[in-house]
């Protein structure tokens, strides 16, 4: 996935999916609860390059497997 | 009353204890010589205010109760729109000299100002998807023939009329009337939509002289050079500023009215004219992609100066012509990723410029603000494009902005920078109902009607945590039929019940969490052909069918992965602070 977000801020994005998940980059955890995956997110960079809205944008890749 | 202070004020003291053990009514009552009588009306008013308040109950009981009907999984979301309803049957009022019709909103005038939306304008037709998914096609109906009493001689359909039309020389002496030469456009493919939804041909035969000279307008615009019309001088095409001669977006919009035009040709048996229709959308095709696509921004330019030099703005309306299916798919797909960066979007909608333009300015209603209405263009587009993860963030975050300001209803605009209305915004608009109730049945169920060739279009992408969602009472034609769809972990079902008997042709194409792997899909209990096509952000399948009776078709799958953002809480005078989901693969 390509995201844009605020540095700094934490964000959510709930998968739905018996699958197993695995990161590969770009996600900070994964908690998961039975077939909801929650998938805490933030901008991995160290120094922020922001744009006019002051977010940035990065890449959340995650490996799902059966 | 003096000029320096044309308003009186009038303050009631009233305590929440008080309010909550009397009933207070307020009565406004004012009059036209002749024909209203201020104090008859007021004692009117007060003489019957129990029978005329149990009247006005029995209306909105009826009204609530006669539509179709929405049923989620989330009630906050049923009820805003069962608001929806209510707010734009609330803008139906009768001006005994201009007519009966809808106006486009209310909102105060403070003391110099005209009545804001509070007269006539074309705005039914870009708002029809919310007039017919609420149940309202005769709403459309009495707006189409309320517009059609005022084209100009040349063809011209009316973008506004004021309340005072028939006192003053309006239509003549002032520039408003037909400023907007895409007035015509949305008529048009109102009338289509009108058309294939209801498929009531009697009343569009009925129109077909209008339809006719609504066309033959914007061929008298068009250069024949490249088949794109040309906005005529001092006029407005989809940004209100004049300057401009050709628009990107206005072109998209020529190409749907072309392809309605020729759609309605067929019905009126007009072969010749179905032809033309077809070469004239052909050439207009090639002309929006060579002259307005940019390859290196991966975007249209907004258009030509009336100098011919091109305009180098990204118009956010070029999203209304992805969705209205005037682009290539590649190019829609382009359009609507830039229009998902949150230069563009705004937590709480289409920003109408973006934040990375230097022209950008915070609060102008023009080049720094965000619309409902243009959100709705871009939103429709991402469920149908797949992009169905942000179009129902933002969605839901649009319906929140019923109780923002005036409970029940949605605002006009608000600032581009920061979660408040614009100081001049009316907090009750009609256009901004596109985002509500066609939000449900177009984008997340994408339904589409065509009931003259007795066929259904359902492309449904429901969010994961809806275990179901239904429409009840849903017309189609003279009849009705309920929708049903419920989703569990590997099993998706979808259950129709029409009350009438004619076979309908079915084209029934969910998407699945991406990934998915289809194992069966049955009508019935009986196996039925589909096909799979992994657009990676979903799995999308189709499946073409009949039915007559109640039916219902089952799709086992193994489950890949759906997504949903968590949605961040935001305050008045917030900035945007949400994820943007760009491309889900």
């Amino acid at each position: 996935m390509t995201v844009e977000g605020r540095p700094g801020q934490l964000y959510e994005v709930r998968a739905y999916t018996p699958l197993r998940l695995e990161v590969i980059g770009g996600v900070r955890s994964i908690e998961v609860h039975g077939d909801c995956k929650s998938l805490k997110l933030s901008s991995p960079q160290a120094t922020y390059e922001v744009d006019r809205a002051g977010y940035t944008s990065w890449q959340v890749r995650v490996k799902a497997e059966r | 009353m003096s000029d320096e202070n044309p308003f009186e004020e009038l303050e009631l003291n009233v305590t929440a204890d008080e309010a909550q053990q009397n009933y207070i009514p307020i009565l406004a009552a004012a009059g036209i010589q002749g024909i209203y009588d201020a104090q008859a009306t007021y004692h009117e008013l007060l003489n019957q205010l129990p029978l005329l308040y149990a009247q006005s109950l029995q209306h909105y009981e009826e009204l609530d109760r006669q539509g179709p009907q929405f049923v989620t999984s989330d009630l906050k979301v049923d009820e805003s729109l069962r608001w929806s309803r209510v707010a734009l049957d609330q803008l139906k009022i009768c001006n005994p000299y201009v007519g009966w019709s809808y106006v486009s909103g209310y909102g105060s005038s403070g003391t110099g100002t005209r009545p804001m939306y509070a007269w006539y304008f074309g705005e039914p037709t870009t708002t029809s998807w919310a007039f017919l998914d609420a149940g309202g096609a005769a709403s459309l109906e009495e707006a189409f023939r309320f517009l059609e009493k005022y084209p100009r001689k040349d063809g011209a359909m009316p973008h506004e009329i004021s309340q005072s039309a028939t006192l003053v020389d309006w239509f003549d002496k002032y520039p408003y009337a037909y400023i907007h030469p895409d007035s015509n456009l949305w008529y048009l493919i109102a009338m289509g939509r009108f058309y294939h939804f209801t498929g009531d041909e009697e009343f569009v035969r009925q129109s077909w002289p209008h339809i006719l000279r609504a066309y033959q307008y914007c061929l008298s615009i068009m250069d024949p050079a490249d088949g794109l019309l040309v906005i005529p001088k001092d006029g407005w095409g989809s940004m209100e500023l004049t300057g401009f001669s050709k628009d990107a977006a206005m072109a998209g919009e020529w190409i749907a009215a072309l392809h309605t035009v020729r759609d309605l040709a067929r019905m009126a048996g007009d072969s010749a004219l179905s032809k033309e229709c077809v070469q004239r959308e052909e050439k207009a095709d090639a002309s929006l992609e060579r002259e307005f696509w940019d390859p290196q921004l991966e975007y249209y330019d907004y258009g030509l100066f009336t100098s011919g030099e091109p305009v180098t703005y990204l118009n956010p309306a070029i999203g209304w012509s992805a969705w209205l299916g005037s682009l290539p798919r590649n190019h829609a797909q382009a359009v609507l990723e830039k229009l998902s960066t949150a230069s563009f979007l705004a937590d709480w909608g289409q920003r109408n410029m973006s934040l990375a333009d230097p022209r950008y300015t915070e609060g102008s209603y023009h080049i720094g603000s965000a619309w409902p209405f243009a959100t709705a263009g871009s939103m429709l587009a991402q469920f149908k494009y797949g992009d169905a993860v942000q179009a129902f963030l933002t969605w839901r975050a649009m319906l929140g902005l019923r109780d923002f300001d005036a409970p029940g209803d949605m605002p006009e605009v608000l600032t581009g920078t920061y979660h408040r209305l614009l100081d001049d915004a009316v907090p009750h608009q009609m256009c901004s109902e596109m985002m509500a109730i066609p939000g449900l049945v177009d984008g997340i169920l994408g339904l589409d009607l065509d009931v003259p060739n007795h066929a259904l279009k359902w492309a449904p992408s429901p969010p994961p945590t809806w275990p179901n969602v239904a429409l009840q009472h849903f017309p189609y034609g003279l009849e009705k039929m309920d929708l049903e769809l419920r989703q569990s972990c590997g099993l998706l079902t979808a259950s129709i019940r029409p009350t009438g008997s004619q076979t309908v042709k079915l084209q029934f194409s969910p998407a699945l969490p991406m990934g998915s792997n289809v194992v069966s899909v049955k009508q019935d209990g009986k196996p039925l052909v589909y096909q799979v096509e992994n657009r990676g952000s979903d799995a999308l399948v189709v499946v073409n069918t009949v039915f007559s009776a109640a039916t219902q078709i089952e799709i086992h799958y193994q489950p890949g992965v759906a997504l949903e953002m968590e949605k961040l809480p935001l305050l008045e005078g917030d900035l945007s602070r949400n994820l943007r989901i760009l491309r889900t693969s």
